[in-house]
């Protein structure tokens, strides 16, 4: 049968910062298939976790579910790190031979009333694992340090982000609106903006 | 003197009505539509229109074919400043007539162009048949003739 291996990606970077995982990937082989080293390493294929998945899994369904699932399903890591760690983190990230997380797929902010939301979406090409790092902000403070010396296609996110959502990035090196009108007032989808109605 | 003077207007009005070239200005779906009225199959050729400007200086009547945007809008009003008199304007599909489905939960759409310019002619459907933009030239072309709009080199 499916051989079951799990291995904590995050390991090392546990034990650097303080971060929490709210998230696992489950990957499914194919029994015929052998895994390469790299895969191997990176693993965690749950059987277990995929008849909780699914309840009328019986063995023979699982057969077929494993002929049928002959490839690597990719899902996403979803980290939730601290705010001050969050450029150190991400350059560990990019630069350590382990991750190789080299590419910033997009930047994701939601208002959750409460707070702001960043969730930077990683991916890593060499092995192909996407990871996903959430951030809160508070309102009050409203501004987090910007990562667009990391990964330059930040800039324009963030500038972006900061058009909708009014958050500032710190020593950003061209902060302004990018959608909306210079003379914009407000940060439109922020929940407390009032889309002025004519009827 | 009398009788040649409204034959020339007569003469005038008829050129005039036969060579109404339009703006190429379409910012959305529209703009497909008003490609395909410009194609053979539809051929606004027939009515005269079928030159599409690139500058607004040599253009005629502007149809307005799509959402027009906050940030687009003094570009709009631009154009049509550039426009030499007599100048139309159509304006071409909902988004255009009113501000369409953006109406009333929009941060960044205009609700309707004749905020902006004056319109002549609206063209409310999302988006409008090619027939219908062949329609509404034809409604526009019949206003003009009725009431003789007041041109500066009449």
């Amino acid at each position: 049968m499916i051989k079951i291996r799990e291995v904590d990606l995050f390991e090392n970077l546990k034990r650097k910062f303080d971060i929490r995982i709210e998230n696992c990937p489950r990957m499914f082989l194919d029994k015929g298939n052998e895994l390469n080293s790299v895969q191997k390493d990176m693993k965690c294929i749950v059987k277990r976790e995929y008849s909780a998945f699914d309840e009328h899994l019986t063995d023979d369904t699982e057969l077929k579910c494993d002929t049928e699932l002959n490839h690597i399903k990719p899902d996403i890591y979803l980290l939730r790190v601290k705010k001050e760690d969050i450029r150190q983190i991400l350059r560990y990230l990019k630069n350590s031979e382990e991750y190789f997380f080299e590419r910033l797929d997009c930047m994701v902010c939601c208002d959750r009333k409460k707070d702001l939301e960043i969730m930077y979406l990683l991916q890593s090409d060499k092995y192909n694992v996407k990871c996903g790092i959430r951030v809160e902000i508070d309102k009050k403070e409203n501004q987090i340090a910007t990562v667009s010396d990391i990964f330059s296609n930040a800039n324009l996110e963030e500038r972006e982000i900061y058009d909708l959502f009014g958050i500032k990035f710190i020593n950003h090196p061209d902060l302004k609106r990018i959608f909306m009108p210079e003379d914009f007032v407000g940060h439109p989808l922020r929940k407390d903006f009032i889309i002025q109605r004519l009827n | 003197m009398k009788i040649i003077m409204s034959s020339i207007e007569k003469l005038y009005k008829w050129s005039r009505l036969n060579s109404l070239w339009p703006l190429t200005y379409a910012t959305s779906c529209c703009g497909i539509e008003m490609m395909s009225v410009s194609a053979s199959n539809y051929d606004i050729a027939r009515f005269g229109s079928e030159v599409f400007r690139g500058s607004p200086r040599q253009a005629d009547l502007l149809i307005v074919a799509g959402t027009l945007t906050l940030k687009m809008s003094p570009i709009l009003l631009r154009l049509y400043e550039q426009m030499a008199e007599p100048k139309y304007v159509i304006a071409m599909g909902a988004c255009a007539c009113s501000g369409g489905m953006y109406r009333n939960s929009s941060y960044s759409v205009v609700k309707g162009v004749d905020t902006i310019i004056p319109v002549d002619i609206y063209l409310p459907m999302c988006p409008p048949k090619p027939e219908s933009l062949i329609d509404a030239l034809i409604k526009l072309r019949k206003k003009l003739n009725d009431k003789n709009p007041g041109g500066r080199f009449v």
